[in-house]
């Protein structure tokens, strides 16, 4: 069953994330996904959207489609104004990519080129409505299109720090679902009580949930997440959790595969981010008992 | 970057001892050459002079000597004993220095140290003469380098007979002194210091009464190579001791004439060590007493060795300076009269022997020397060097370490030694590096084919082994072992001589294997590895029988189970050698790229030293700015600007073109192995994952400033820790001016049983600004309750000066600690004042507490487990030789440097950070790295792919590949040898070690008893 119709039909959706190389050598991604062939609905495939200029969503997006897995792949509005943006989402649809997500961009001072002009052309609403705009038959110009393409289209909602951040997060959500987004994709779970009123107050945004499962690499993380994101929730019992165990790794990948499996009822769906460890993506999974 | 002007390529070292040394050596790992010269005539300096060293009682001549010998260094150093600069004209990367050597009468290459000579001319000959008052002709060590006597010719009435006494022809009467110029890129000023001779104080009655000693001569009485051999006597009667006073600070820390200001920072650490081993050796019936100002144990771990000597080995502690040392008539007991610290009356005790422990003096002639070559020395005569580049002189080009640079012990001297090293090669033309070794070989010769014809050379070692075993007798058994043609006795196996002798039977005889009766493979093995390459013969084929270790040593006393162990030993070694073969060492290109984990002072010192030297730098920082603790630091001790010192480290850092700064970068994942490692980081708020490919990890990780919940700390706005007031003088110093009392807690946090050891800068930080706060106001009152001031080397002036300006220092014991309240704007502090005997109270303005490091135990457990390194019981990185080898860590390719190391000041951790990049240096020089031949191989035809090698290797080598069976790459293999004992089907054999040579050895063992 394809994404879309396990989303709509709400069966949990299992999506997987993996990143394309900084380069043309394309062995690690195809290998890596190769072994998640049948065991995740979709692999999520970031663009540049997080700072690190590298191959670019859409080969990657095609790449999955190439070995028989569906992909999901971000789109974002800092690099490409609406022209590009266009004619990126028209080229991967053609090429067999259905699904998108909108996401935010990290602004250019992260970036690993600080000198690269922003775009910025479209805001996030206003791409999410561009690509209904496109799949009602024109574009943005107001011109007929040779054939509309028809994604199944998702949106963020970002780590907030705090309550009233969360409110205006929400409300900002709630217009990102009124623009046509389909999904949210929500930030990393660490802790599952903070998670159950999450779920209960983002319920009435009327579309599927889903949240990220983060895969914890070293204490060193799980501190830095602690000090740095206030809000993610990480607490002193998973540090201490990971500190304690003999096999630290192990220990990670099991925390993530209790989560997965601990959201599983009130989510439809996951998102897993292991960052650079996507070789422990199936042990995750194994855990999860998916 | 250098420009490219043209520069001399060579760097001449001034000194022979553990600085000179290991700078010498490090500059010849990274393909420099080398001049090392010492004005005696082997060298080794100071250290070969202790019996053992502190905190870990070894004896390090065994970890040292190997250094000196090894035959690969021998390439690129050039080593020149009996000599002295003279001169030095020119500029930095082109000096001219003028060498002036003294006659050996000796011929070097001659000489196998036989001992003939000095057994018939023992008033004559030395072997380094003068080292100790009562036994002028005694050995400085057993394995001196170069391993060669020395003639004093004006103490020989019979020249002739002196000639024949010497069966190898090496003596030269006609020897004559020689002056020689050479051309050098740098120089390296190591010379050492000087131990202060206390016979000029009146008080102690050192050289009037025999039973007072120094602390070195009290050393040479505990070691076995002493005058009495190890056996503790005292000189005046030969009897044994029972109780023994070490008087500390005897020369240093004074004021009266003959003294010198400043503390000599090594002695405290090792008078503790002879207290130690006095007691170890002689248990309950010698007692020890040390008579101490300040007990200052504050290197890494040191203060654990102080308090084991209190607790474990009770050791007496006595604080109190003794006024005198008083004769008891004729019995040759001795009286010190003392104010005991509880300020009772004057006591004396009578005591079977004293040891005054002197300090370090910079010599006269070196002082000479440093301003005939025009660089600026210290009121106190030592090399003035500034905090940020504590190695450089004032001359470019000239640069020092060790004890010339102030007073300390070997670990700091080692530090300095590497970072001298580095910093004088970064002065020359960068080079690239080739093998001389591997260039000037002959081809190796192909033995296949051939049956085994074995040469077995047996040593003698001086007596180490001939004086056990029948040496001949030996011979003879081993020329009667199967394939044996040659059986020979060579003596000094090591020497220039005998290694030419086992070349040349090996050509003329066609010896295709070669066995060595002779000491350890772990020190020896290499250079007759490379003896038996240079003849032609894989280095392989010789097998090395551990005479000396596995027998003589241990079995010295039963000379007849010895003949017959080394008869085994020997036949052992034939067996197995005859089952060797040819084997080549795997390469693999060296990746030259560095990471540094850690951006403050000391990550960008190294990651700036590295990269100028033209290395990529990869620089990971975790938090969202370069700097580290250093940041929050205004001043140092000496008054420099530490602010404006960091930011221009960082902004050089941040702008240099071979350095990556990563910030906010967290370590999650390594593999590899030394010159090919992979780290995976995840850096920026986006957590994006980047694998880095390094050849070598520099971890300067850093500590945290501690800030534990004392004393209102964080509860009352007048308590401060010693880095806020630094902050708070600089900002604002009208607040200053208007307080009346400030009042200063040492070791707050620190030496207690939480964090027990010294934070190392905390003390220096109080007299800093105790000096500032009476700077900005004179009036104000300022006390420092201390445990121990601990101000080592030149801290010690200001310490001083502190006093001098009124600051009162008052001494608190752990279990009598101040007590604080709040008490309005200030805080009342309560203090039991040990002198007047009675509590006092103070208002004050303000509570500066000393608040020192503590190691960020979470983080480098997490480092320490991703990198697999071990760590001290309070978590600092633990190096591989605590003395010797200060910035490696035991996996080879990884370094540490500053606070991550141990607490230490922005000077040790600058020298660190250069002695880490330096190391580091010696390692990327090498364009390859060589893997050893020990590897797995895999019999495909005895392979049942059961995937128990798969499974058992810990690093997960060995796969099944499409072919079905296992396979391993050498370049990943280890070597340990675990799939080869798991190996159900004796598939897998260990290069090197394999099964029949095992058995075959195993055979030759029991041979005999079947």
């Amino acid at each position: 069953m394809s994404f879309q119709k396990r989303l709509s039909s709400g069966e949990f959706v299992v999506l997987a994330e993996m990143n394309t190389p900084k380069g043309v050598d394309v062995s690690q991604l195809v290998s890596d996904a190769r072994r998640l062939k049948g065991r995740v609905d979709a692999v999520v495939v970031p663009d540049m959207d997080n700072g690190v200029m590298r191959m670019s969503a859409l080969a990657g997006g095609v790449l999955m489609h190439q070995l028989g897995i569906e992909a999901v792949i971000h789109v974002y509005c800092r690099d490409r104004n609406r022209m590009a943006l266009q004619g990126d989402l028209l080229a991967a649809y053609a090429l067999g990519i259905q699904n998108v997500v909108v996401v935010c961009s990290e602004t250019m001072a992260n970036a690993d080129h600080h000198d690269a002009k922003p775009v910025n052309d479209l805001g996030e609403l206003e791409l999410l409505g561009a690509i209904r705009t496109l799949e009602g038959g024109t574009d943005l110009a107001g011109i007929e299109l040779n054939g509309a393409p028809n994604f199944t289209t998702g949106c963020t909602l970002a780590p907030c720090r705090d309550d009233k951040a969360f409110e205006q997060e929400l409300e900002l959500t709630r217009k990102k679902v009124e623009a046509g987004a389909e999904f949210v994709v929500t930030p990393p779970v660490f802790n599952l009580d903070r998670f159950g009123s999450f779920v209960d107050r983002a319920k009435d945004l009327g579309v599927p949930i889903i949240p990220t499962v983060f895969l914890i690499k070293s204490v060193g993380v799980a501190r830095y997440i602690a000090t740095n994101e206030p809000g993610a929730g990480m607490t002193e019992e998973i540090i201490q959790r990971i500190r304690k165990a003999s096999d630290r790794e192990h220990e990670c990948v099991r925390i993530a595969g209790e989560t997965v499996s601990a959201i599983k009822g009130s989510a439809q769906g996951v998102r897993i981010v292991t960052l650079g460890w996507e070789h422990r993506l199936p042990a995750i999974l194994d855990q999860a008992g998916l | 970057m250098q420009d490219n002007k043209k520069t001399n390529n060579k760097v001449l070292v001034v000194g022979g001892g553990m600085g000179g040394i290991r700078a010498a050596l490090d500059l010849a790992e990274a393909g420099r050459d080398v001049v090392l010269i010492d004005k005696s005539f082997s060298i080794g300096g100071l250290m070969t002079r202790l019996d053992r060293t502190f905190p870990t009682n070894n004896c390090d001549l065994c970890t040292l000597s190997p250094h000196l010998s090894e035959s690969g260094r021998k390439l690129h150093v050039e080593l020149l004993t009996g000599t002295a600069l003279s001169n030095l004209d020119g500029e930095v990367g082109d000096f001219t220095a003028v060498l002036e050597t003294e006659p050996r009468y000796i011929d070097l290459d001659k000489c196998t140290a036989c001992g003939q000579c000095h057994e018939q001319f023992p008033d004559v000959v030395r072997f380094t003469p003068g080292l100790d008052h009562r036994a002028p002709t005694c050995m400085r060590y057993p394995q001196a380098t170069p391993y060669a006597f020395s003639v004093d010719l004006k103490r020989c009435k019979d020249v002739d007979a002196l000639v024949r006494s010497c069966p190898a022809g090496a003596i030269n009467p006609n020897d004559t002194s020689k002056a020689e110029q050479i051309s050098v890129g740098s120089i390296i000023l190591a010379p050492g210091a000087d131990l202060f001779d206390p016979s000029v104080l009146d008080t102690y009655g050192y050289g009037v009464h025999p039973n007072v000693v120094t602390s070195m001569e009290y050393e040479r009485i505990l070691s076995a190579t002493g005058p009495t051999n190890g056996e503790l006597v005292r000189p005046s009667d030969g009897k044994r001791p029972q109780k023994i006073a070490w008087i500390q600070c005897v020369g240093s820390r004074g004021i009266q004439e003959g003294c010198v200001g400043y503390c000599s920072s090594a002695c405290c650490m090792y008078a503790l060590k002879e207290a130690i081993v006095t007691r170890e050796r002689f248990h309950e019936e010698t007692e020890t007493s040390i008579f101490y100002m300040d007990m200052r144990t504050f290197g890494k771990d040191y203060e654990l060795y102080y308090q084991r000597a209190k607790n474990d080995f009770g050791v007496r502690l006595v604080r109190s300076r003794p006024h005198s040392v008083v004769g008891q008539n004729g019995t040759g007991d001795l009286a010190i009269a003392y104010l005991p610290e509880d300020g009772g009356p004057a006591q004396t005790e009578i005591f079977d022997m004293v040891v005054l422990t002197i300090g370090f003096r910079i010599a006269p002639e070196v002082q000479q020397l440093a301003e005939k070559i025009g660089i600026n020395l210290n009121e106190h005569g030592f090399a003035q060097t500034n905090s940020f580049d504590p190695v450089v002189t004032s001359k470019p080009g000239v640069y020092v370490c060790g004890l010339f640079e102030s007073p300390k012990d070997i670990p700091e001297t080692m530090i300095q030694a590497s970072a001298a090293a580095f910093t004088a090669d970064s002065d020359l033309n960068p080079m690239r590096i080739t093998s001389k070794s591997e260039e000037e070989l002959p081809p190796e010769r192909n033995v296949s084919g051939e049956g085994p014809n074995v040469g077995v050379f047996i040593c003698d070692c001086g007596l180490n082994i001939g004086g056990v075993v029948d040496v001949d007798k030996l011979v003879e058994f081993a020329g009667k072992l199967p394939n044996v043609s040659v059986a020979e006795a060579i003596g000094h196996g090591c020497s220039k001589e005998s290694l030419n002798l086992v070349q040349r039977r090996i050509e003329e005889k066609g010896l295709n294997r070669v066995v060595v009766g002779a000491c350890s493979p772990r020190t020896h093995e290499r250079l007759f590895q490379d003896t038996v390459r240079q003849a032609g013969l894989n280095k392989y084929l010789v097998e090395l029988a551990n005479l000396r270790d596995q027998d003589t040593w241990v079995h010295r006393d039963q000379p007849e189970v010895a003949a017959q162990k080394a008869q085994d030993l020997i036949k052992m070694a034939v067996a197995a050698v005859r089952l060797s073969h040819p084997l080549i060492d795997h390469t693999l290109p060296m990746n030259k790229d560095v990471l540094v984990v850690g951006g403050g002072v000391t990550g960008m010192t190294a990651a700036l030293s590295l990269g100028d030297m033209g290395y990529r730098v990869y620089l990971v920082e975790r938090s969202g700015q370069l700097g580290g603790n250093a940041r929050n630091i205004r001043k140092t001790l000496e008054g420099e600007d530490v602010g404006r010192y960091v930011e221009d480290l960082i902004n050089r850092t941040e702008s240099h073109d071979q350095i990556q700064v990563l910030t906010q970068s967290l370590i999650v994942d390594h593999t590899g192995m030394p010159g090919m490692f992979r780290t995976g980081v995840q850096f920026g708020p986006q957590m994006f994952y980047r694998p880095i490919r390094h050849g070598i990890t520099i971890l300067a990780t850093g500590a945290l400033a501690n800030r534990p919940r004392e004393y209102l700390l964080d509860e009352h706005a007048a308590v401060m820790t010693q880095r806020d007031l630094d902050n708070f003088l600089e900002d604002q110093a009208d607040k200053v001016r208007s307080w009346q009392n400030v009042v200063m807690i040492q070791c707050v946090g620190s030496r207690t049983p939480e964090n027990p050891n010294c934070s190392r800068v905390c003390c220096q930080s109080a007299v800093k600004n105790a000096l500032r706060v009476i700077e900005l106001n004179p009036q104000a009152r300022v006390f420092v309750l201390y445990r121990d001031m601990r101000t080592p080397g030149f801290e010690e002036d200001y310490y001083r000066k502190a006093r001098e300006r009124g600051v009162v220092f008052v001494n608190y014991g752990l279990e009598s600690k101040p007590s604080v309240a709040g008490n309005g704007n200030g805080v009342t502090v309560t203090f039991a004042d040990p002198i007047l005997g009675r509590e006092i109270q103070v208002a004050a303005d303000c509570l500066a507490l000393s608040t020192g490091f503590i190691a960020d135990e979470e983080s480098s457990e997490d480092l320490g487990t991703i990198f697999r390194l071990p760590r001290t019981k309070d978590a600092y990185f633990l190096e591989d030789h605590i003395k010797l080898r200060p910035v490696d860590l035991p996996i080879p390719g990884f370094f540490v440097a500053g606070t991550a190391h141990s607490p230490r000041s922005i000077r040790e951790s600058v020298a660190q950070a250069k002695a880490a990049a330096g190391r580091a240096r010696t390692f990327l020089a090498r364009d390859l790295i060589n893997l050893g031949a020990a590897v797995a191989t895999v019999d495909k035809d005895k392979c049942a792919s059961c995937l128990i090698c798969v499974r058992a290797c810990p690093f997960g080598v060995p796969f099944i590949n499409a072919d079905g069976y296992s396979e391993i790459d050498p370049a990943k293999c280890h070597g340990c040898g675990t799939c080869a004992s798991e190996c159900p089907a004796k598939a897998i054999q260990l290069m090197q070690y394999e099964d029949d040579q095992i058995l075959a050895k195993l055979d030759g063992l029991f041979e005999r008893m079947v």
